[in-house]
């Protein structure tokens, strides 16, 4: 039973390490949180929803759709609420505020269009239980935990590996000198920009499928959730996001399975407490990060 | 008069007094420099204590507002303690997850009426009326007095505005004032010129605390009711939109702010735009004003032209 | 200069950072009344050694004693409402407030009004508020500033902002004053002044702990400097001895053209 609770807790956490990888991008190359972040998830299940239900598309070219559909809106974000304050120059608090409101038009822009209803998903897969031993899970659990952990792979090597992954670490490290060496620095934060709404987005598709529903609000739980991954596992930090987000899957499924149903949201607020309270720098950042000119 | 005294003119007015008291409790955390999304979370353990104080220990109005400023305020100190490492995002990051654990909590507390909250909160409107009545025993000149207890209802929370302006105001121009505003500017300056900032970031905090309880006592005694998502993420970011438009470096900023926003989501109810009544647009035309003020003039419509670059945000 | 104890005795001052040992067992005593001199390389851990001092870093070795009282690790407002002040290598104003202003937040450790005292305007904080602007005023004057009382301190002059961070650190009655490099990208005539003004200081019985690379300021001021060199203290001495000090000669070689110019 407990090891089944971790399996459970694993494949939820999955979901919480893309979201949480998104905004971990982001604050690399741009050092501020983009709190539309969770609004991105959100459109990229929708769109999801919308290729599958309206259009009868199949699980992965949905999924695909649904990432493009986020990193669309990835661009309006970076060309409306960061490039702007850019210029400025101002504190690292009004990005913060900007992606604020943007997140509110999103949504509420989609509250409007579904008129504040869920929509169901209709799963494009069959039903069925894989089992494994003494664990079960069901078809689609195993398509998210096997979709999350091909993504952050992807996500892994295309940093590690590639040109672009390249680029993007070095205005992470320092946008002068990457400036200086050549690297397109607007164009690599518009790309990376695009890169996490496409993490999101995906999240966001997987999510909808788990529990069969999206919502103009389903964004709100996950973007905070994501938020308390990131501290616990420091901001920034690739490996952190990941495995942060399963801490805290695993911990909520646990916390459902032994403690009770409704505290469950309470667990990531709890760890995003105790982490800011005892190492705001997360389990793996680094103590400067902490009071960089925030 | 009668144009004056209609009932939803009145609590239209009385709502703006309302949000702008919310509005004040941001602008008193963010004049030291603190961006805090925590005071929704407190709003709503003010207007809980407030609530249950009087549905189930029967406590009376004056007993009960000035517990809902007092819990906060005592919740306050350790979360603001707590706080002080945190600059920017991080305590944003903080407070706004505290908003939520508010909700959370509030949410599976039985007690508290789980995810209904509190109802049957004895109205300040009724008390009005009941006063009215025993003093009056017949309405004067054509009025109701349904009318006349929603006025007395207005001019007791714009009193309490009052009130709070008069404090914000002239605790700004004294020595608490300048130390608020010399931790925003430089806290490693103001620490090294005798302030101890640990202490006034603090203090800053549990005021915005304390008055964010006192209006979210106002409107449960208002509101006949008050539930758990009253207060949660979307009126934090309201809270902060009013302060962020209507400015950040005078007390009236978020008074203009409240007005204005809320004015202007009224006013906008009857009109309507390609098929859709316009008020239904209310938060994104929230967003979409926070864009555009924090990108063009960050200090708000009356922050001084020339004191961008003091923008508090 | 008073025979009496040292208003400020460093023993065996250490911070290290991790591997980087930014200032080691460092042993310096100013006597009270006494312009200080703090020299060295650029790296040489002065900076270092004034945070230390100030309260702004915790040592991770020995002691600090400032007016025969411990103050290591003691917190930076502590410290100054003990009597010591400073100013910034990099200027650290309050931008956007005038002058004035600026100079009376300097009274904050010498005034005690609360927010009820200032909410209800009680006579002795109006009493004290009084004194505390008259205060402000009159370290305006003395630092030569009193025109710009209201002009916001942001776009004062160079020289005029260092000469306003003196006066709102003079604001908080200071019996050590810290100055961090205040004749940095000065001219002659401000030099002057700046000299000027420092004795002035010293005249009105503050000591005064100068860390400076302008030679001519320094040696013209200061009564006693103190030379430091990779963290280290290289010599100590009088102006004349410092200047004559071979391994002070060989720190500096070829780094410091003011010096030969000046024939320091």
């Amino acid at each position: 039973m407990f090891l089944q609770q971790v399996l459970n807790g694993i494949t939820q956490g999955g979901t919480y390490a893309l979201v949480a990888l998104g905004y971990t991008l982001i604050f690399g190359v741009l050092e501020i949180i983009n709190m539309a972040h969770g609004d991105l998830f959100m459109v990229g299940a929708m769109v999801g929803w919308a290729l599958v239900t309206l259009l009868g598309w199949s699980l992965v070219p949905a999924l695909l759709g649904g990432m493009l559909g986020a990193a669309l809106l990835g661009i309006v974000l970076e060309f409306t609420a960061l490039r702007p304050l850019r210029r400025q120059g101002g504190t690292n608090l009004s990005p913060l505020i900007s992606t604020i409101g943007l997140g509110m038009v999103v949504q509420n822009l989609m509250v409007r269009a579904t008129n504040g209803q869920p929509l169901s998903f209709r799963v494009p897969l069959s039903e069925g239980i894989i089992r494994l031993g003494p664990l079960q899970l069901t078809r689609v659990q195993l398509v998210v935990l096997v979709v999350s952990l091909l993504l952050m792979a992807a996500l892994q090597w295309t940093l590690s590996r590639t040109r672009l992954g390249r680029a993007v670490r070095a205005v992470s490290e320092n946008p002068e000198t990457a400036a200086l060496l050549g690297v397109n620095v607007s164009g690599i934060i518009l790309a990376t920009v695009m890169l996490a709404a496409a993490l999101g987005g995906a999240a966001g598709v997987l999510v909808g499928l788990s529990f069969v529903s999206v919502s103009a609000t389903m964004g709100l739980p996950y973007g905070l959730k994501g938020l308390a991954v990131i501290i616990l596992g420091g901001l920034g930090n690739v490996k952190g996001a990941v495995v942060g987000g399963l801490i805290i899957g695993v911990l909520e499924a646990l916390t459902v399975a032994y403690g009770g149903a409704g505290y469950k949201d309470a667990v990531a607020f709890g760890f995003l407490f105790l982490m800011l309270l005892l190492r705001p720098q997360g389990l793996f950042g680094v103590s400067a990060a902490a009071t960089r000119r925030s | 008069m009668e144009l004056l005294l209609n009932n939803y003119y009145l609590q239209v007015a009385t709502f703006i007094c309302l949000n702008a008291l919310a509005g004040l409790s941001v602008y008193l955390v963010l004049s030291t420099g603190q961006l805090t999304l925590g005071n929704a979370g407190f709003m709503s353990l003010g207007a809980y204590t407030a609530a249950l104080l009087a549905t189930k220990a029967g406590a009376p109005v004056w007993l009960t507002l000035p517990a809902a400023a007092l819990v906060p305020a005592v919740v306050a100190v350790p979360l603001g303690y707590a706080s002080l490492r945190l600059r920017g995002v991080y305590l944003a990051i903080a407070t706004l997850g505290f908003t939520e654990t508010v909700r959370v909590l509030l949410q599976n507390w039985e007690f508290a009426g789980g995810a209904l909250g509190v109802k049957n909160i004895p109205s300040l409107g009724r008390m009005a009326q009941n006063a009215l009545k025993g003093a009056l025993g017949s309405p004067p000149a054509g009025l109701r007095f349904a009318q006349l207890a929603n006025l007395l209802v207005l001019l007791f929370v714009l009193l309490v505005l009052l009130l709070t302006l008069f404090f914000v105001y002239r605790q700004e121009r004294g020595r608490v004032g300048r130390a608020y505003a010399a931790i925003r500017i430089d806290e490693i300056a103001a620490e090294a010129m005798g302030i101890n900032i640990t202490y006034y970031k603090i203090l800053a905090f549990v005021q915005g605390a304390a008055l964010a309880g006192l209006a979210g006592g106002l409107v449960a005694h208002i509101n006949f009711s008050v539930g758990p998502t009253d207060f949660a993420f979307s009126r934090a970011v309201e809270m902060l939109t009013l302060v962020v438009v209507g400015g950040s470096t005078t007390p009236l900023g978020p008074v203009l702010g409240a007005a204005l926003l809320i004015g202007l989501s009224e006013g906008l109810r009857d009109f309507s735009l390609f098929g859709a009544r316009l008020s239904d647009y209310r938060l994104i035309l929230y967003g979409l004003l926070l864009m555009l003020v924090v990108a063009l003039r960050p200090q708000g419509i009356l922050g001084g032209a020339r004191r961008r670059k003091e923008a508090r945000v | 200069m008073s025979t009496a104890a040292p208003i400020l005795e460093v023993s065996a001052l250490t911070r290290a950072f991790g591997g980087l040992v930014a200032v080691s067992a460092v042993d310096l005593a100013v006597p009270e009344g006494a312009i200080f001199g703090l020299i060295g390389p650029n790296g040489a851990g002065k900076t270092t050694l004034f945070n230390l001092i100030t309260g702004l870093l915790a040592p991770t070795g020995g002691s600090i004693t400032f007016a025969c009282r411990p103050i290591a690790g003691r917190k930076p407002h502590v410290i100054t409402r003990m009597g010591m002040a400073r100013t910034f290598q990099n200027i650290r104003l309050f931008g956007g407030l005038s002058a004035l202003e600026n100079v009376v937040v300097g009274t904050h450790c010498r005034t005690r009004g609360g927010v009820l005292g200032s909410v209800f305007g009680t006579r002795a904080v109006r009493a004290e508020e009084a004194r505390a602007w008259e205060k402000a005023r009159s370290e305006l004057e003395f630092v030569g500033l009193a025109s710009e009382a209201g002009s916001p301190a942001g776009g004062l002059a160079y020289g005029q902002q260092r000469r306003l961070e003196i006066a709102r650190a003079l604001a908080t009655g200071p019996k050590l004053l810290c100055l961090d490099e205040p004749a940095a990208g000065m001219n002659e005539t401000e030099s002057e002044e700046l000299i000027d003004l420092v004795r002035r200081i010293q005249a009105r019985g503050i000591t005064v702990l100068i860390i400076e690379h302008d030679m001519h300021v320094v040696m013209n001021l200061c009564d006693r400097i103190a030379v430091l060199n990779f963290g280290r203290k290289l010599a100590e001495g009088t102006p004349a001895e410092i200047r004559a000090n071979p391994d002070v000669i060989e720190a500096y070689l070829g780094r410091d053209e003011d010096a030969a110019d000046q024939g320091a």
